[in-house]
């Protein structure tokens, strides 16, 4: 039976961490365990997104499996502009 | 003590080492974000010099720098400013290369003698709104959270930095992926304005 576990480089804010991840699962999964593991607190999981090394926003709800990352990935997940462009 | 126009209230030795571990962050994966076009220029504490290029243009263009200032932090968020990338000298409202606009929803659209079946929302018109905002004679400023001119603006004094602090809105990488995904990664090409001058007459073969 192949192993459904991965682990997953992620650079929360520019600080990197790995996260241990079901392949199974939906991407956005990785997020609060990443935010724990950096000790972001203060943000919900929703206000954070999650990008590829090119910059390409991914969607958080697809199965980490379908992204078939290579074994060096690393996934870039930052805070969101949030509510901003108002004075 | 201070540095700059910034005063540094917090022990320095704080702020510079919370400043070189966003600087080692930063070198820590230089050639990847290089590969975005984000080049880290210069940084002795607590500046930070970065050079944003589009490498998806052709020929790629430096399109702006951007100066950090780490005065007092993390008791105060960073300075952000967009530059010249060439001379350093802060865009004034006009000169800006990029304005970040993003994608807002605006009001409902009342449409007169139209009745939408229940259930239907009424359509709303998409907007656009500049992440950089300035007043008239004022530099213009990165207007998000985690912006030092942000929280110092008086509109802004119901979201205090100490609610955003905890999740890194200040930390350098954050604020460059929000200044990229706004400002650099929308551009698809050049505008470029021709004046065209006419200087003769075009003509066919000429006869025998």
């Amino acid at each position: 039976m192949p192993d459904s576990k991965i682990q997953l480089a992620v650079i929360v804010n520019g600080q990197a961490t790995v996260v241990e991840a079901n392949l199974n699962a939906p991407l956005g999964t990785i997020i609060p365990r990443a935010l724990e593991q950096t000790g972001n607190t203060g943000q919900p999981p929703e206000n954070w997104e999650l990008r590829d090394a090119q910059g390409t926003l991914l969607d958080t709800s697809q199965k980490i499996g379908s992204f078939h990352f290579p074994p060096d990935v690393r996934l870039f997940l930052n805070l969101k502009a949030g509510v901003g462009g108002l004075v | 003590m201070t540095t700059g126009q910034l005063t540094q209230s917090v022990d320095p030795a704080v702020s510079r080492t919370k400043f070189d571990s966003e600087i080692a962050d930063f070198r820590a994966l230089a050639s990847q974000y290089g590969s975005r076009g984000w080049f880290l220029a210069d940084a002795e504490f607590p500046r930070a010099f970065v050079v944003l290029a589009a490498p998806q243009l052709s020929p790629p263009p430096l399109v702006t720098g951007v100066s950090f200032d780490y005065s007092d932090y993390d008791l105060q968020p960073p300075s952000v400013r967009l530059v010249n990338a060439f001379t350093r000298e802060p865009w004034q409202a006009g000169e800006l290369p990029i304005t970040l606009p993003r994608r807002v929803e605006g009001q409902a659209v009342l449409m007169p003698g139209i009745q939408l079946p229940p259930g239907v929302a009424m359509p709303r018109i998409m907007q656009q709104q500049p992440l950089m905002q300035a007043y008239p004679g004022e530099l213009p400023f990165l207007c998000i959270a985690g912006v030092r001119e942000y929280h110092d603006h008086p509109a802004h004094s119901g979201d205090a930095w100490e609610l955003h602090r905890p999740s890194g809105a200040g930390r350098l990488i954050r604020i460059l992926e929000v200044i990229d995904t706004y400002g650099l990664r929308p551009l698809t090409g050049y505008n470029v304005n021709l004046t065209p001058q006419i200087v003769g007459f075009a003509q066919g073969e000429p006869p025998a």
